[in-house]
């Protein structure tokens, strides 16, 4: 589903230049569930917002299902985007003036769902996440982990190809961590690809795979069954 | 998604309640500000405009080497229409005062027409009642206003009544007028047929070419092009006309389009009262703008120094798939929601100020809710500001990269605090353009109102010569003279006032034969220079005693510098005025007898043989006593006529009305901008404080003051608003030193009045941000650190 080769970024300011990411190479297939992992700094973020086309890289190439798409403009990749991904994260990133209806519906809206569908859809997700009691509420009004499933429902109104985490559970204490997990295992089991990038060593255990990044670097890539006790 | 849109939009304002307060407010007064002014401009653009013929009407004025006039000759009417063959139709007025009496119902009009049968066919005045194709064919019928008809039959049927003319000529009513419309150039009570004096008058009777006394208008063909060269041509014809029959005359004329009557006729001579000026239009339509850009500005500084807030929104929704023209869109419909509700608060203050603004304008504007084009002009102003208002911070917010958001690295850059102080900038640069305008207005109102005039104007009450006084003049002066309240007395054809007379048909001894000079003139008596305390520089005025005196003259300094005459040796030259040979017996100081807009012209004062109007110098004192002592005598000898009077000063007030007016209405507006300013400006410094409250935490630890800390938030705008006077300056210098030229008499523009404006734009901006800044000061650091 995601094939990049030799991805590079480099950050420059006037004094220093920095390689976030240097030639990394990365493949992950349709159905997986990967964790990014590194200590901070080493790129897993920078990574994260590439593969969600939210950056740009400086060099390499980046294939998403079969495109390659590194040289594609911003309003290509907002679309791109917005048709096959979702994003979950640390801080939830809800918008603090719409309702957790109105922030689910959001992605719907710029894809141009009508709205009797719309209505309909979000109902069934909002029971999905089991949140459909708060769903008149704004953000300020629910618990971090109420926020986050809002957040999750919001990443896969649209059913993505593929889910974006990064640090879902940062937030969140160990019970609602658990619950986000167990959420996006869900959402994986039924099909969707899922990279997270996570400090979480106990997070990383849901996923199929791990990708360990030092200096911008990938130092090793192990899968489950090698690490699991 | 627009309901997406409204939603957050108002939500978004429910939050930030005290900043939309100032938002919704400060474009609700600046749009208010600029409805009111528009409806003054729209006003004054509608004159004439409902006559159905008002793009074939035109009236003819003349022009002279030294004058402009409205008027022409009582012949040209006739002759246009027979030599003209674009002229269809014609009509010749010749204003007028008169007495009209129904029974015991008397009363002084001056609002009186005399008019030609064709009155009706040029001009769109509804005829109520009557026959409009018969109404002015009797020379004993006269047309008069509804409001006329109640005045004098109340509630009885007026058509076909008879109402008396200065007590003697009776005539029939017979048309009803609808009362004229403010926004007519034409101001009348009554038409009377021209026919009626067709007799009695001069002009009339021997068809004189030379006398410029009638306001003549012509109707064109409406297939004659109206334009600028095709109306050159018809002036061309229109004097060639006149030159067959007076070709010495050094006169051409003009076709002026009735529409363009009231804001074009400036220093036309003779002109109907009451005419505007394109400028004050020109000059308020810059107003109006200049009100909406304030307010505007506001809008745009509070929503972009607000941006960091909204910067979380815009990253999410572009990570979620939102395209930037889709959150342009976003954020133009959001001001454009807050514009509308700035409209409808807008439109409740035009309802409540417009009573008050009809007294500052001296107009009777309203507002009509069913007149469609108003709506749509209404909705347009919302529409614009809204879009105006919102076009940079759509630009500016839009413009975030979501990944910078998400990292929190979302940068209020240089390039925006620099827009915003231009911003800031502006606006005051505008405040303190108005500031200058008022004060430099009214130094010259005060200027004009106080400057000597030649002539001593306090303590002067006139009331005009009417019905049997003339005839009983002996009586009248001598009782006059018998009463020491009134004993000061002196009887003159015109107040020297606004004297808008003229000859051109004065001859002196070595006059260059090519040269015709106008000289105004007036008819006085023996006791006019000396109950005017002006100043006799040679010879004598005139005596009552001397017969040969009734064609010997008086000049002022002007006039012998026109006439190349020393003061010296002028006394006992020969002149002749309208070919009444005299002598010159007397120079007298020059004294103005115009408006300040114009410089002293040549005068000759010839001895009064024709009445006019008696002037009596009182004291302080006995004004009441004086009045009652004229109203006496008026009525012992002229009881038939009602007693009038007024005071010289007032009238001469009165010719600076729309300077006053300008006065005032830039005073207000000045104001206005200025606390609309300062309305962004206090947002403004809330948000600069609130996010500058960590720093001004570490401040105070490390041992800042309270005066340290008002001094930096403060500093900045004070930079500002001292770059914004540098700026305005030279603009209010250039703007009021052209309003400047049209006064022949004006002060000069001192340079304290620019740094007096400065000095209280900047105290008010001081005052305003201090609010704030001695708010941020006083708070406990340990909390403002707590919360980082």
């Amino acid at each position: 589903m995601i094939k990049i080769e030799n991805l590079e970024k480099v950050y420059r300011t006037e004094e220093v230049e920095t390689k976030a990411l240097n030639k990394v190479s990365i493949e992950v297939n349709e159905g997986e569930f990967v964790a990014i992992m590194g200590p901070s700094g080493c790129g897993k973020s920078t990574l994260l917002n590439i593969l969600g086309l939210l950056d740009e890289p400086d060099g390499g190439s980046f294939k998403f299902i079969g495109t390659e798409i590194s040289k594609f403009n911003e309003r290509n990749r907002a679309d791109l985007r917005k048709k096959n991904i979702g994003f979950v994260f640390q801080s939830f990133n809800l918008i603090d003036e719409l309702t957790v209806f109105e922030n689910v519906e959001l992605p719907l809206i710029y894809l141009g769902v009508s709205s009797a569908e719309r209505k309909e859809k979000v109902e069934k997700v909002l029971e999905k996440m089991q949140i459909m009691h708060r769903r008149n509420h704004f953000p300020q009004q629910l618990s971090g982990g109420q926020q986050q499933r809002v957040a999750v429902a919001r990443a896969v109104i649209n059913n993505p190809k593929l889910i974006l985490a990064d640090e879902p559970t940062g937030n969140l204490d160990s019970t609602n961590g658990n619950e986000v997990m167990e959420l996006l295992t869900e959402l994986n089991e039924a099909g969707t690809t899922v990279i997270m990038v996570t400090h979480s060593e106990h997070d990383a255990r849901y996923a199929h795979r791990i990708i360990r990044l030092l200096d911008g670097e990938v130092v090793m890539e192990n899968v489950r069954e090698q690490f699991s006790v | 998604m627009f309901q997406n849109y409204f939603k957050i939009a108002l939500r978004n304002l429910w939050r930030h309640k005290a900043l939309s307060a100032i938002n919704i407010f400060g474009l609700a007064i600046g749009m208010a500000c600029s409805i009111l002014i528009l409806l003054w401009v729209q006003d004054e653009l509608s004159y004439d405009r409902f006559h159905a013929q008002a793009d074939n009407l035109y009236r003819i004025t003349c022009t002279t080497p030294d004058i402009k006039a409205a008027v022409s000759t009582a012949p040209m009417a006739a002759a246009l229409k027979a030599q003209l063959p674009e002229a269809v139709n014609t009509v010749r007025l010749i204003s007028s005062t008169n007495l009209f009496s129904v029974g015991t119902r008397k009363f002084e009009e001056k609002h009186v027409f005399f008019a030609d049968a064709s009155f009706l066919e040029l001009f769109s005045f509804p005829l109520l009642q009557g026959n409009p194709k018969t109404a002015l064919h009797r020379p004993d019928g006269i047309l008069i206003t509804e409001a006329m008809a109640e005045k004098y039959f109340g509630k009885t049927e007026a058509l076909g009544q008879i109402i008396r003319k200065d007590n003697q000529d009776d005539f029939t009513i017979t048309g009803i007028l609808a009362n004229v419309p403010a926004n007519s150039h034409l101001q009348f009570d009554f038409i009377l047929p021209l026919a009626f004096i067709a007799r009695s008058n001069q002009d009339l009777e021997e068809n004189r070419w030379g006398n410029f006394n009638f306001y003549t208008y012509v109707q064109l063909h409406e297939n004659t092009v109206s334009s600028d060269a095709a109306l050159q041509k018809l002036n061309k014809q229109v004097t060639r006309i006149f030159k067959q029959h007076l070709d010495k005359m050094q006169v051409t004329f003009q076709l002026q389009p009735v529409s363009r009557i009231h804001l074009h006729s400036n220093n036309l001579l003779r002109d109907v009262p009451g005419s505007g000026s394109i400028q004050y239009v020109q000059i308020f339509l810059v107003v109006a703008l200049f009100m909406l850009a304030v307010a505007c500005i506001n809008f745009m500084n509070l929503t972009t120094a607000r941006s960091a807030r909204r910067a979380k929104e815009v990253g999410l929704r572009k990570v979620i798939g939102a395209r930037r023209d889709q959150l342009i869109w976003q954020f133009l419909g959001e001001s454009t929601v807050v514009s509308i509700l700035a409209l409808l608060l807008a439109i409740i203050l035009v309802v409540t100020l417009l009573p008050a603004f009809n007294n500052l304008t001296g107009k009777y504007l309203a507002i009509n809710f069913w007149d469609v084009k108003f709506l749509v002009g209404l909705l347009g102003i919302a529409l614009v500001t809204g879009l105006l208002s919102g076009s940079y911070p759509a630009l500016f917010l839009s413009g975030f990269l979501p990944i910078d958001v998400l990292k929190g690295q979302v940068k209020v850059g240089a390039g925006n605090v620099l827009f915003r102080n231009t911003l800031v900038i502006t606006q005051f640069v505008v405040s303190i353009i108005l500031l200058v305008g008022t004060a430099v207005v009214y130094q010259q109102l005060y200027y004009i109102q106080n400057k000597h005039l030649g002539f001593d104007k306090e303590n002067l009450v006139y009331t005009p010569i009417t019905g049997e006084l003339w005839p009983k003049q002996q009586a009248l002066k001598t009782t006059l003279s018998q009463d020491p309240l009134t004993s000061a007395f002196t009887i003159v054809s015109d107040l020297p006032t606004n004297l808008i007379t003229g000859s051109i048909n004065v001859y002196w001894e070595g006059k260059d034969p090519q040269a015709q000079p106008v000289f105004p003139d007036m008819a006085v008596d023996e006791n006019f220079i000396s109950v005017f305390n002006m100043k006799l520089l040679r010879g004598r005025s005139f005596s009552n005693v001397l017969k040969s005196d009734t064609a010997n003259y008086i000049v002022n300094e002007t006039a012998l510098r026109i006439m190349g005459m020393e003061a010296a040796t002028a006394v006992g030259k020969s002149l002749a005025l309208n070919n009444v040979k005299g002598t010159i017996i007397g120079v007298v100081q020059d004294f103005n007898f115009k408006p300040m807009q114009h410089a002293i012209e040549p005068l000759i004062l010839r001895f009064n043989r024709q009445g006019g109007t008696v002037v009596v110098r009182t004291t302080p004192g006995n004004i009441e006593s004086a009045i009652q002592a004229l109203k006496n005598i008026s009525q012992t000898l002229n009881p038939t006529f009602p007693f009038t009077y007024n005071f010289l000063d007032e009238d001469i007030a009165k010719l600076y009305q729309s300077e006053q007016r300008m006065g005032n209405i830039f005073n207000v507006f000045a104001l206005w901008a200025i606390f609309i300013s300062c309305l962004g400006l206090y947002g403004l410094s809330a948000f600069m404080a609130e996010q500058r409250t960590k720093e001004i935490g570490v401040r105070k630890v490390l041992g800042a003051s309270v005066f340290d800390i008002v001094g930096l938030l403060s500093k900045d705008f004070v930079a500002l608003v001292l770059v914004a006077n540098i700026l305005a300056w030279p603009l209010a210098w250039y703007g009021l030193h052209r309003w400047l030229q049209d006064f022949a008499y004006r002060v000069e523009m001192g340079w304290w009045v620019f740094v007096l404006a400065g000095v209280l734009a900047l105290l008010i901006a001081l005052l305003t941000i201090s609010l704030q800044a001695i708010k941020a000061a006083v708070a406990n650091p340990v909390k403002s650190l707590r919360t980082e």
